[in-house]
């Protein structure tokens, strides 16, 4: 039972392609874990059944950057199941903290692991794992130093985050949900998940431009975790409060953050042939598939298909790009649908919501590109959420009818259609009113003769009024003069009205090819036994599970 | 026009449509008038340069109403001062937040599929429901952009109200909850977020202004306090006076229980009941059903439902009006608790 040599010989580096493909089907087999006496299998072994999608895209990897990454999660593994497996929050808190101290070297008992007696698959893994800590705590001694202090920092960072959470129940004597709801979803989201998302980037060595947020991907995990409790809790009858309320928070807070990712990860650096750009395509097309699958709504063909996705992901960030402009237009359509669902309209055309504004895909790509170039990089963050839910608030208003109100059928959806876009539009407002009172007012003044070009019947920002004002407010954080700023937002709004009558012109190779594959029979693997939950790499938040 | 304390009658200010015949107006109102009359050429102001929207807008600008959210911003920008006299940019924001409120009536009203709105069509109704989505939206980005040149700090707390709002607006179409204690804390959700946040908006960027012109500390603890009390009261007293087809709400009567809206008579009258499954069955049938409507309206008149309702609207408005005597005293303060007085049923 030597870890020191198994790190070295790659030994615990995650199941290969083939048998994480394999365990996607495959259900644990308790005895035989308990049997495994070599802690690199049994790693191995757990790493494939609470990973499962995360371990097919693990595969894609190069071996030693999967072996950190197996270590890593099943760490994080350990701290989410004294996170949620102990009934008192006290306990619980105590726990996650004891069970990072030992594994970082800080103290030299190990906490005992929780006791966990339901059928639950994952949470018998998860006590399972908890109970083989000194095996986790040998194999994070026995990588190279610098791994160790990022993995440390990590445990440390997230563990306290977890602990404090916990913590508050006793305070707020309100549940887990119910509690995030009053407000700390996002953080909690950004501060655990988060971490773990933009820790995983530094894994795979991407350079991470700082004026580019990564941790939405931890909210939107969060969220897909809370969705999916919230699912489960209502099959078992046991919700607690008002759930359609609960229901509608969560998918409004979705619908917020997931706007920014897809632009953000487009913005990735990758070798030109490159297995983390794979393997990212993987987990966001997985993840898309999943939130469809629990939300019962069809998942685009590329999200389907992932395996297919990764493979052309792997040679060509054209189709990356590709990938990430249809999950963009599908998470809109799919919140904006689900949000009509909730109402009882079921019969929500998807379509109307994917076209309109969001086909000026380069004219909104040049005002990120300008937003981005602000000397601050939290009012860079900020400025690119505004462009770009301040876009899908117009664009959900798109072919509005021309109907009085008396002439629309009496169960009609563009009352809450105007009301999604309205969302959109305070969100926008309240991401502008963090930069400032003259921001807010420049864009809310912006907004306002946007709406009057629709009126008059011209597209989203025809006159390139938003790469304009972005212009003006970088330009002045960088101290330019009144007449460089002159010039550069004339310049600007030009480029940008020429990229309006561009338009984009989608990329009809992709488009053919992947309309011409969507005729064939559908070529997929025969479907899990249970439900899977794309995005992985996390505690609890987004496992493969029920 | 300012309002001196010497010369203030603490008479309550008139909230409904003047008689034809009525006596000389008191200080209180005389100055009210001329505030409304002040508030509305803001507004006109404001939307000035519209041109595409300008007939809706126009319309829009037409409504009449109570003013009260600009009034108490006005009054909460000028507590404590001996003289209520507001300044420019207190009219300002002041119109720009009966703006504000207009702008989430006119995409209410689609939502609801409401085509009358203060004895009149609605905007969706007179023209389309574009053109009205799009003078709502155009009208919220005027009034956001004038609160944030007002004052500096305004804009901390727009976005987060705006969101409060719609979310509520949202929560309004949600399948029923399963229990009538859900349904009540639900409703009182749905009255904070539709009614009091624009109220705590009011509220808060008066306070602001305050401290901003006049470099006064008001805690913000109080006026939120009773920020809360006050809308609920009043959203009380406004479904009080649909189910009892009270002429001041310049809408048909009996509305809410055809458009299937839980209203807090209707809840109080459900759990008086004690079946919640009947009393939802009964609203259920009156949606889109005039005839089953007026039974059910009724029948929760001919209850003590209205009286218990009136009990509950004075225990909310006498909390509003003790959270508001902490703060300092003058014709503001006195204006703003003959508004609440004037709103007990």
């Amino acid at each position: 039972m030597n870890m020191r040599a198994d790190i070295e010989q790659h030994r615990l580096s995650g199941p290969t392609g083939r048998e994480a493909l394999q365990g996607l089907r495959q259900s644990a087999d308790f005895t035989r874990l308990q049997q495994l006496q070599s802690p690199a299998d049994f790693c191995n072994r757990m790493f494939l059944l609470l990973g499962r999608n995360l371990a097919v895209a693990a595969a894609m990897l190069p071996p030693e950057k999967r072996q950190e990454g197996v270590i890593t999660f099943l760490c994080c593994r350990v701290l989410d199941a004294h996170e949620d497996l102990h009934a008192d929050g006290a306990t619980s808190a105590r726990h996650i903290l004891a069970a990072m101290e030992y594994l970082t070297g800080k103290i030299t008992t190990p906490p005992p692991a929780p006791i966990y007696e339901g059928n639950r698959e994952t949470d018998r893994l998860e006590a399972l794992l908890s109970d083989r800590l000194p095996w986790l705590r040998q194999a994070l001694e026995a990588l190279p130093r610098p791994q160790q202090t990022r993995v440390s920092t990590l445990l440390t960072r997230i563990a306290v985050e977890m602990a404090n959470d916990r913590a508050k129940e006793r305070f707020g004597g309100q549940g887990h949900m119910e509690g995030r709801l009053d407000g700390n979803l996002a953080e909690y989201g950004r501060n655990v998940l988060g971490r773990i998302v933009q820790y995983s980037l530094e894994l795979l060595e991407i350079d991470i431009p700082l004026n580019l947020d990564f941790k939405p991907i931890g909210q939107i995990l969060q969220i897909l975790n809370h969705i999916r409790d919230f699912a489960e809790d209502n099959e078992r009858q046991q919700q607690a409060g008002d759930g359609p309320v609960i229901m509608l928070k969560l998918l409004l807070e979705l619908v917020e953050t997931s706007t920014t990712t897809p632009h953000a990860l487009g913005k990735l650096h990758f070798a030109q042939i490159s297995g983390e750009r794979a393997a990212i395509s993987y987990m966001v097309a997985t993840g898309v598939a999943s939130i469809c699958k629990q939300l019962k709504v069809p998942a685009p063909w590329l999200a389907a298909h992932p395996l297919l996705s990764a493979r052309a992901a792997r040679y060509s960030q054209s189709f990356f790009n590709y990938l990430l402009g249809e999950i963009d237009s599908t998470l809109l359509a799919l919140v904006t649908v689900l949000l009509q669902r909730e109402a009882g309209h079921d019969n929500l055309p998807v379509a109307v919501y994917s076209s309109g504004g969001r086909a000026n895909a380069l004219q909104e790509a040049f005002e990120l590109s300008i937003a981005e170039q602000h000397p601050d990089t939290a009012t860079a963050i900020r400025l690119q959420n505004y462009i770009r839910l301040s876009r899908f608030s117009l664009a959900i208003l798109d072919n509005l009818p021309t109907h009085r109100i008396s002439g629309l059928p009496h169960n009609h959806i563009e009352g809450r259609r105007i009301m999604i876009s309205d969302y959109f539009f305070a969100a926008a407002a309240s991401v502008v009113c963090e930069i400032g009172p003259r921001e807010l007012a420049l864009f809310s003044r912006v907004g306002a003769a946007l709406i009057e070009d629709r009126e008059s019947g011209r597209g989203i920002d025809e006159l390139g009024r938003t790469a304009a004002a972005v212009t003006e407010v970088v330009l002045q954080a960088q101290r330019c003069s009144a007449q460089e700023i002159n010039a550069a937002v004339e310049r600007n709004r030009a480029h940008s009205v020429a990229l309006f009558a561009r338009r984009r012109r989608r990329n009809t190779a992709f488009t053919t090819l992947i309309r011409l594959l969507s005729l064939l029979p559908p070529f997929r693997p025969a479907p899990p036994e249970r439900a899977e939950l794309g995005f992985t790499f996390a505690p609890r938040s987004a496992l493969a599970d029920e | 026009m300012s309002l001196k304390t010497a010369s203030f009658e603490p008479s309550a200010p008139e909230l409904r449509d003047p008689p034809a015949t009525r006596p000389a107006p008191s200080a209180g109102e005389t100055w009210r008038l001329a505030a409304v009359q002040e508030i509305n050429r803001h507004r006109g102001e404001l939307l000035a340069p519209a041109r595409f929207l300008r007939p809706s807008l126009d319309y829009v600008l037409e409504l009449e109403g109570k003013r009260l959210r600009p009034l108490l911003l006005l009054c909460f920008a000028n507590l404590g001062e001996s003289e209520l006299k507001p300044r420019d940019n207190e009219y300002r924001a002041a119109a720009a937040i009966e703006l504000l409120h207009e702008a989430s009536l006119v995409h209410d009203d689609i939502l609801d599929n409401s085509t009358v709105r203060r004895n009149r069509a609605s905007v969706g109704e007179q023209f389309n429901v574009r053109t009205a989505t799009h003078a709502g939206g155009y009208i919220t980005s005027i009034c956001l952009a004038t609160l944030a040149e007002c004052d500096r700090d305004i804009g901390e707390t727009l976005g987060a109200s705006l969101k409060d709002l719609v979310c509520a607006q949202l929560m309004e179409e949600l399948p029923h909850p399963s229990s009538i204690q859900a349904h009540q804390q639900r409703s009182i959700d749905i009255m904070a977020g539709k009614t009091g946040s624009l109220f705590d908006m009011a509220i808060q960027i008066g306070l602001h202004l305050n401290k901003h012109n006049k470099s006064r500390h008001i805690p913000v603890e109080l006026a939120i306090r009773f920020s809360r009390h006050f809308s609920l009261g009043f959203q009380m007293r406004d479904d009080l006076a649909d189910l009892e087809n009270d002429a001041s709400i310049r809408k048909p009567g009996g509305n809410d229980l055809v458009q299937g809206n839980p209203t807090w008579p209707f809840l109080m009258w459900a759990q008086k009941k004690g079946d919640y499954q009947y009393a939802w069955a009964r609203l259920a049938a009156a949606k889109g059903n005039q005839e089953k409507a007026q039974q059910l309206q009724d029948d929760i008149i001919s209850t003590d439902t209205a009286r218990d309702v009136r009990n509950k609207i004075t225990e909310e408005l006498e909390s509003a009006k003790d959270n508001l005597r902490r703060t300092p005293p003058g014709p503001a303060q006195d204006f703003i608790l003959g508004i609440v007085e004037k709103l007990q049923p």
